[in-house]
Parts: structure tokens; sequence; C-alpha cells
């Protein structure tokens, strides 16, 4: 009996010191994977500012409510207050409760005040884990540009998704103490790797102007019953973009902001606009001088089609300032033979047609150019089609810039919408402006400027002025093309108007245009908003008046500090 | 009976056993008896004494060095309870500063202020603004009209230094204005053996 007895202990013994001793390790090891859990921890997602540091994307730290179906034992004592607070119905959250999953999650991002008033109801079955929400303080007035993040943090469209690199920081993780069924133990978390938080950025755009800009594009989207809209405000200097605005036209009336950056992602039929590329080349080739005369008849006849002008007119004489001021097809037409394919579509590419415009846009598309070196794009007509903007598809910053590069002395310059980035410990690293290059020579402009100045004095754009400042711009309307086959759409028509101010010493270039309006023209739909805008935009950014005419050599508010 | 078990032991190993010394001052008295002592028991005795004391000092360390240890673990404890606290402290004092920011850039997001100046306060929003231009009169407005006068041109030089030249404008103003009462010439791509096409002048 004893020695039964003794051998039993002995048995334990050596269990003991097996257990204890020799595999003390693995079993310990054991333990902790049992008990402790690594977590991840979320990084707080860098901020968006406006060019003057107002936060127009931000994202906050919250945390997701989560239960633990089968702690719910018995009665479900405090469901009531529990479905209040979280703002569901008791019939919902008890369905949510009867998953039989084990983790259920009831809310996702509930704010610090929430999370304290569920763990004041001190349910066992209930856990909060951390999560981040990214808002937007300004609604939807920034929601084409900023583009959305999805609930794993990770941008999805937009500048979200173009810098989701430099915003979403890196995430960390800890250790903690965990029950069986994952609820969290009380103790302290260990081997804490902590997040970092993203990289937040300052953006060329002015909230105020862009409030502005929605405003004035919004109320003449409806004035016009027009189905959208495109208003873009470029910084002259540096290519920032102070303003860009996408609106459309929901089925009940409503204008509200697109999904989509339209001023990037899509391409229209421009119409006159395009008449710039025709005459700045032609300048610049030396082949016409702004006052050189043309012999205009009503309409010419190019491989089969016909291109006429607006209005009939009886065949007259049009110099060539007169040929842009008054938008002139046929004059337009009868330059770029002059001028010639090839150098017609040297000087498009030249302008950023047909080219990524540098801002690298998720979506971007670099439009639809005819070349003469691409046989398949080129034909008889184009001649007649691309220098009255026909035979083309563009998208509006595209448009922009090029007017951009003729207010900058003939240099193009990228456009940009992120002026500097900061790091989470603050520090700011300011970009450096995008490399010009010269597309149009000094001479070219200066004659091209008062062309372009009399397109508002007495031609096609009177609309455009602006008390106090001398505006140069071109207008452009062109008719939608068909969405099911050949051909146009009946009575759709798109209504642009580009320019910049003051004329002499360009501050601001700025482009407006109106998708399917009912007032038909680019300087009768377009530049009246055009006007608007920039009568507040020269006066947001203290830009002296230049009595109408003459330049404005002070600073502005756009100099910065 | 123990004095005579050691004066027993100390003749059986053959020490001479000493005599008591002479008392000249008490010769009357009782001489006292001597024990013998054995140097080696007294080394082991207070070899004894000694372990006694350093079992007990070892075991008065070691209950010392628990009791810190406990006491200093209690402190870890306490101060990372106390790190803890701030910590949470402070990443729900940061939460609550980004909150705050977000409701300070909310509560001035210009979208929110035109809602409250329409909704709640009735205001309405300017069909259009009126800026006033500062107008650059030249050397002075009467001396403008003097020369005007001079020249003969009257009333319009008299606008023209009044800087409303831009205003009294032309024929092609009216010209635009008549546009929006046009419907301008269509293209005709579809089913047309001699298409045109039109691009609108603006």
């Amino acid at each position: 009996m004893v020695a039964i007895a003794a051998l039993a202990l002995s048995g334990l013994a050596a269990r003991l010191v097996q257990i204890q001793g020799v595999d003390a390790v693995h079993y310990a090891s054991y333990g902790a994977r049992e008990v402790y859990q690594r977590v991840a921890l979320p990084a707080l997602r860098g901020a968006v500012y406006d060019r003057s540091g107002n936060l127009i994307a931000a994202s906050s730290p919250r945390v997701d409510v989560v239960a633990d179906d089968y702690l719910v034992t018995g009665p479900k004592a405090g469901l009531n207050r529990l479905a209040s607070i979280l703002g569901l119905s008791v019939p919902a959250l008890r369905a949510k409760l009867s998953q039989h999953s084990g983790y259920v999650p009831l809310a996702y991002q509930v704010s610090g005040t929430v999370e304290q008033r569920v763990a004041d109801l001190d349910l066992p079955y209930l856990s909060f884990a951390p999560d981040v929400a990214r808002t937007d303080p300004d609604g939807n007035l920034f929601s084409p540009i900023l583009g959305i993040v999805g609930f794993s943090g990770k941008g999805l469209s937009g500048l979200e998704y173009l810098k989701n690199s430099l915003l979403a920081g890196s995430p960390g993780s800890e250790v903690v103490p965990t029950g069986p069924n994952g609820q969290g133990l009380p103790g302290t978390p260990t081997d804490v790797v902590a997040a970092r938080q993203g990289t937040s950025l300052v953006l060329s755009l002015d909230e105020p102007l862009q409030f502005e800009v929605t405003t004035d594009l919004s109320r003449q989207i409806k004035a016009t019953d027009a189905t959208g809209g495109v208003a873009i405000v470029e910084d002259r200097r540096t290519g920032g973009i102070l303003a860009m605005v996408d609106l459309v036209t929901e089925p009940d009336g409503d204008v509200v902001p697109s999904t989509q950056n339209l001023a990037v992602t899509s391409v229209y039929q421009p119409g006159s606009v395009m008449k710039l590329v025709t005459i700045s080349g032609a300048l610049q080739e030396g082949l016409i001088a702004p006052s050189s005369v043309f012999t205009v008849p009503d309409e010419i006849t190019l491989g089969g089609w016909t291109f006429d002008d607006a209005d009939y007119h009886p065949t007259e004489q049009l110099t060539a300032t007169k040929i842009l001021a008054e938008s002139s097809n046929i004059g337009t037409i009868e330059i770029a033979h002059l001028l010639g394919a090839d150098r017609l579509s040297h000087f498009l590419r030249d302008l950023g047609f047909g080219e990524p415009t540098g801002l690298q846009w998720p979506g971007e598309t670099v439009g639809i150019v005819p070349s003469p070196s691409e046989p398949g794009t080129w034909s008889a007509s184009s001649m007649g089609a691309v220098p009255i903007g026909t035979g083309e598809a563009v998208s509006p910053l595209q448009i922009l810039d090029a007017y951009n590069a003729v207010a900058n002395g003939g240099e193009f310059i990228p456009p940009r919408l992120v002026e500097a980035t900061v790091s989470a410990n603050g520090v700011e690293h300011v970009l450096p402006v995008q490399h010009e290059r010269r597309v149009l020579s000094p001479e070219t402009v200066s004659e091209l400027l008062p062309m372009l100045e009399q397109v508002t004095e007495d031609g096609t754009a009177t609309a455009a002025r602006i008390p106090g400042y001398v505006v140069a711009g071109k207008t452009g309307t062109a008719q939608i093309p068909s969405t099911t086959g050949l051909g146009y759409q009946s009575d759709a028509w798109s209504a642009t108007f580009v320019g910049f101010a003051p004329a002499g010493n360009p501050a601001l270039t700025t482009l407006i245009m109106l998708s399917h309006t009912d007032l038909i023209y680019g300087g009768l739909a377009s530049a009246p908003v055009f006007s608007a805008i920039m009568r507040y935009a020269l006066r947001h950014f203290d830009i002296a008046p230049t009595g109408g005419q003459g330049l404005s050599s002070g600073s502005s508010a756009l100099d910065g500090p | 009976m123990a004095s005579a078990a050691r004066a027993v032991s100390t003749a059986a190993r053959g020490l001479p056993a000493r005599e008591p010394a002479s008392r000249p001052d008490h010769p009357g008295a009782a001489r006292p008896r001597l024990d013998v002592v054995d140097r080696r028991l007294a080394a082991s005795r207070s070899s004894r004494r000694r372990a006694n004391l350093l079992r007990g000092l070892g075991v008065l360390l070691v209950v010392g060095a628990l009791v810190v240890t406990a006491a200093a673990h209690t402190l870890v404890a306490s101060d990372q309870e106390r790190v803890d606290t701030l910590q949470a402290q402070l990443t729900q004092t940061l939460a609550e500063q980004q909150d705050l920011q977000l409701s300070r850039a909310e509560l001035a997001s210009p979208v929110r202020v035109l809602d409250i100046a329409e909704r709640q306060l009735g205001m309405v929003s300017p069909g259009s603004v009126s800026y006033l231009s500062p107008v650059d009169p030249g050397p002075s407005v009467l001396q403008a009209g003097a020369e005007a006068v001079r020249a003969g041109s009257g009333a319009a030089a008299t606008a023209r230094s009044a800087g409303l030249s831009k205003s009294a404008k032309s024929s092609k103003s009216a010209r635009s204005d008549d546009l929006g009462a046009r419907t301008p010439k269509r293209s005709s791509y579809a089913g047309s053996r001699s298409p045109t096409i039109t691009s609108p002048a603006g």
C-alpha cells in the first residue's frame, strides 16, 4: 500500500518537474498565446488643409462597439438603453445579438461621448475596438477633389487615393490580455508599437473661393437648366488650383457635387476655345499678324464636309483679331491652312492637349486629339474640324492650362494641387513649383493678348467684363455628340468661357463650362459666371484694379506672407 | 555533580590539578570551586551561536528582500497604473482636440454659415453683387472736362474721363446680346451628303 502511494507520489512529482521545469517554456508560451493577443492600432490619417490652413478633411480616433453574443445570457438587461444610445431599434439590436458569431459589430466609429455612455451600461458582453473616422468639415464642398476613404481607412478615390501612401501613415500594434471569447481583460498592453500618424497635405485650394465658385456655378446651372458644369480657378504664376468645382444636376433638379472630378476625368468637344491654338501657332510662326486681313466667306467645304460660321454673312474682310474676337470658324480654318496640319498638331501637343496634365489624377484622361502622324485619327476634314474645336475632345483642365500658358507669358506650368506636406511632428515641407516650359515666345504673347482682350471688349464675351480690370479670354460653344452613334444630340450644347485677369499682368486664370445649357453660347451662359467669380476672386486676393487699362504691378494675397 | 564529573574527566586526561590560590585578606572564607573549561567545546558553542545568528540574519534578509520586492512590485504596478491612466487621458485629450478642431472647422464652414443664414435667419443670397471700383480721374476731373470742351467732344470725352468709356461702347455689345435670341446652325452629320459642321461663334 505504501509502495503504491510512494509510486503515485513519485509519478506526480515527476510530472510536476516535467511541467514546471522541463516543459515550462512551452507551457508558458502556450498560456500566453491563449491569453494575450496582438491587436492593431489604427494610424490617424493625415489632415488636409486649404492654402490658408482651413481644415478641409481630418481624421479622429473613434471606436467600434462590438458584442460577444455568446456572453449574452438571461434577460437582455440594458438592451433598450443600448439601442437608444447606438441609434438602433430594439428588434434590430436583438437580432444582431442572436447571430451566434461571437463577434458582432454593433456600431462603427462612435465618438468618445457615445463610447462612455455605452461603457457606463457595464454590459459584460460589450467591448470596444479602436477605429478612425474621416470627416470633411465642409460637407461635400470639396468632395469631387478629396474623394472617399473606405472603412479600412484606405483612400478609394480622388486625392485620398492619389496621396494615400502619404496620408495613411503606418498602423501600430500592441499585445493585450483577452478572455476566452476575445473580450478585453484588465491589464497593461505590452509590446506596444505606436501607430505613426500620416502626413498632412496643404493644398492650393482656397475654401472661401471654392464656396463662392460653387454658389455662382450652381446658380447658373439652375438658371440655364444645364445638366452640370465645371469651374476652375488657377493661380497664373504657380499653376496652383485655387478652386475646382464639378457640379451635376440630379433628376429632382438639385445641383450637387459630382462623384468624380470631371475637370480632369471627363472630356468634351470644346468648340471655339481651341481657336487659340491655331491663332497662337500662326503668330508664333510669323505667318500672320493681328492686323493681317483675310477674305472670309460664310462657308467652306473640306473633304466632303461643309463648315460654316454661326451666323450667315456675306464674304467679308476680317483681320486676325476680328476673326478671334468674333470667333469666325471660316477665318480660323483659313489661318489653320496657312499653319499646316503638322504645325497645328505640334502646337496642340505643346499647349498640353492630348497630354497628361501633370496632376497624375486617378482616372485622368488625356483626351482625343487627332494627329496627322496617326493616320487613323486624321482625315481630309480634320483641318476644318480641329482648328475650331469640333474635331477633338479635351478636358476642361487642359483648356485652362493652355490659356494659363498665354497668361504666363508663353511658359506652360503644369497645374498643381498640393503645395506642401506637413509631417506628423509638424515639420512643413513646401513643394517646389513644377518646371515651366516655354511654348510661345514673349513676342507672340504680346500680340495675342490684345486679341484676346478684344473678345471681351467688343467680341463674343462682353459679359465677361469686370469693372476696373481688363479681361482677356475666349468663348467656346459646341454641340454635344450623340452617346448612341454618329452625329450630335439635338439641341444639346456645351458653353465655355476661359480667360484671365488683369490682362496686362494676369493673376488668375479661370474656366467655366456648362453642359446641356439652354443658353447656347459660351458668351451668354458662361461668361457672366466668369465675371461674377473673378470679381469676387480679384478682391478676395487683393489684386489691385487696373482701371480698365495698364498693368498692376502691386503684390496680392496670392504672394503669401 | 557536574563539577565532579568535569574533575574526573580532567584527571582522566592526566592534566595537573591546580592548587587553589591563597586568599590572605579572607583567611577564613571557603575557596570557590573552579571548573575546567573545554576550549573546543566552547569554540563549538560559539560557532553554533554564530551559525544561528547568520541563519537568522539570512532569514531576515530573505524576508526583507521579499518585502522590498513586494513593495517595489506594488510601487511599479501602482506607477504603471498611473502611466496607463495618464496614457488613456492623453489619448482621450488628443481625441478631444481632434474633435474640437473638426467642430471648429465645421462651425466655420461657409456651407453651414449660409445654411443658418438662409434657413434660420431668413436671409437671402444676393442675386448679384455690385462692386465699387476706384476710378482714376486723371489729373483732375475738371481739367479733363476742360480738355474735352477744348477738343470739342463734349459729353463723350467727359464720360471717358470718368471711366465710363467701356459701357458707352459700341454696337458689338448689342450683337452679343442679340445672340441669345438666335438659334445657331446645327451640324448635320447624320443622313446628309453634304454635311455642315458649325461651331457657333461663342
